[in-house]
């Protein structure tokens, strides 16, 4: 039997996983379809005939996102930042909960970016603990440990960032690889005999900088192209059960 | 049927023609330009929303939110000031580009 509701729901799934289109669009589009369909049922259509009759008029998402995409190039980047942080697709009412929940979003955002340092920090401490790595010795010489250390903060550092985005693991991946070598020309060309204690503000920068490559850029494509929240097509596959419970 | 890129080249000055006639919603706007072509445009009907909100953007209509008798919200688009400006403007372009194109293309052979 036709469920329009489970209908509208599969069919406005792939609206909410993007950025680019806010609460007011996605009520504006559904108010449009079932305008459309008002007037196919009617003319005496069946509930589901009279939907996909007015699916096909007003479009799909593959359909509309190049229009809505043009919409958003032309929004300041202010205005994009404000509108992810605000997560406009999930429609407050209330201003007081959609600041809430802006802020809830920055912490995270912020706490994802600073977690790294400080974790690969206490990692290094606690190797040094263990008398894994030394102090006094430059640290390229012993690369393979950092190396080792860096890999163990990753997954944890970034979990509070991991709401942003399902994607998020394609830049991780790039941030890691930029970061390896930005993190490998700093102390083999320019501080050789960079050590822990040695390196300073230089150092802490260094390594600071390098740890936010990764969710810095993913940051910067996701307002530059109002990118994708999760994954689409699990997204699809939740609401369904949903709407099917 | 109009192709693709001649519609996107009419949309605009066909949606500022129809909000000059009044307040009017997306669904109704559409209704309005399909009736008055005799359905010779068409396009993706959701891709009207991203030209009105450019459209709002650049402070030629406003919009306001309005509940129908149904209980449906709807979003209704109506003119500015400056949008009757544009709409001036695009009648006198297109008025260039059809007295240009009547030119090279001779008149229509009158039947009567």
């Amino acid at each position: 039997m036709f469920d329009l509701n489970r209908a509208l729901q599969n069919w406005m799934a792939p609206f909410r996983v993007s950025h680019i289109y806010s609460s007011d669009d996605l009520m504006e589009l559904e108010s449009h379809l079932l305008d459309r369909m008002e007037v196919a049922l009617k003319d005496g259509a069946s509930e589901e005939d009279a939907f996909w009759m007015a699916l096909e008029k007003v479009g799909d998402e593959p359909t509309l996102r190049r229009q809505y995409q043009l919409g958003w190039g032309e929004l300041s980047w202010v205005k994009r930042f404000w509108r992810l942080l605000t997560n406009e697709t999930v429609g407050f009412t209330s201003p007081g909960r959609r600041i809430g929940y802006a802020v809830a979003r920055a912490v995270s955002l912020l706490v994802g970016l600073v977690a790294p340092v400080y974790l690969f920090a206490l990692l290094v401490f606690l190797a040094a603990g263990f008398k894994l790595i030394e102090f006094g010795r430059p640290v390229y010489e012993q690369g393979m440990l950092f190396t080792v250390l860096w890999g163990l903060q990753g997954p944890f550092s970034w979990l509070p960032i991991r709401n942003w985005t399902g994607k998020i693991s394609d830049w991780m991946r790039l941030g890691f690889a930029v970061a390896s070598i930005f993190v490998a020309l700093v102390f083999l060309l320019v501080h050789p005999d960079f050590h822990i204690g040695s390196g300073g503000l230089i150092g802490v920068l260094s390594i600071s900088t390098a740890f936010s490559i990764g969710p810095v850029l993913w940051l910067l494509q996701t307002v530059s192209r109002g990118g994708y929240r999760v994954d689409y097509d699990s997204l699809l596959v939740r609401v369904s059960d949903r709407a099917s419970q | 049927m109009l192709d693709k890129e001649m519609t996107a080249a009419a949309l605009r000055p066909t949606v500022l023609a129809v909000l000059a006639q009044g307040e009017n919603y997306g669904y109704e706007i559409i209704k309005a330009i399909a009736e008055t072509s005799g359905n010779q445009v068409e396009w993706a009907e959701g891709a009207l929303y991203p030209l009105l909100h450019r459209m709002e953007r650049q402070k030629l209509v406003e919009s306001v939110w309005k509940t129908a008798e149904n209980g449906r919200r709807r979003k209704y688009y109506r003119l500015r000031a400056e949008g009757q400006k544009e709409l001036v403007r695009q009648k006198r372009q297109w008025s260039v580009t059809t007295e240009l194109l009547t030119k090279l293309w001779g008149p229509e052979p009158c039947l009567t």
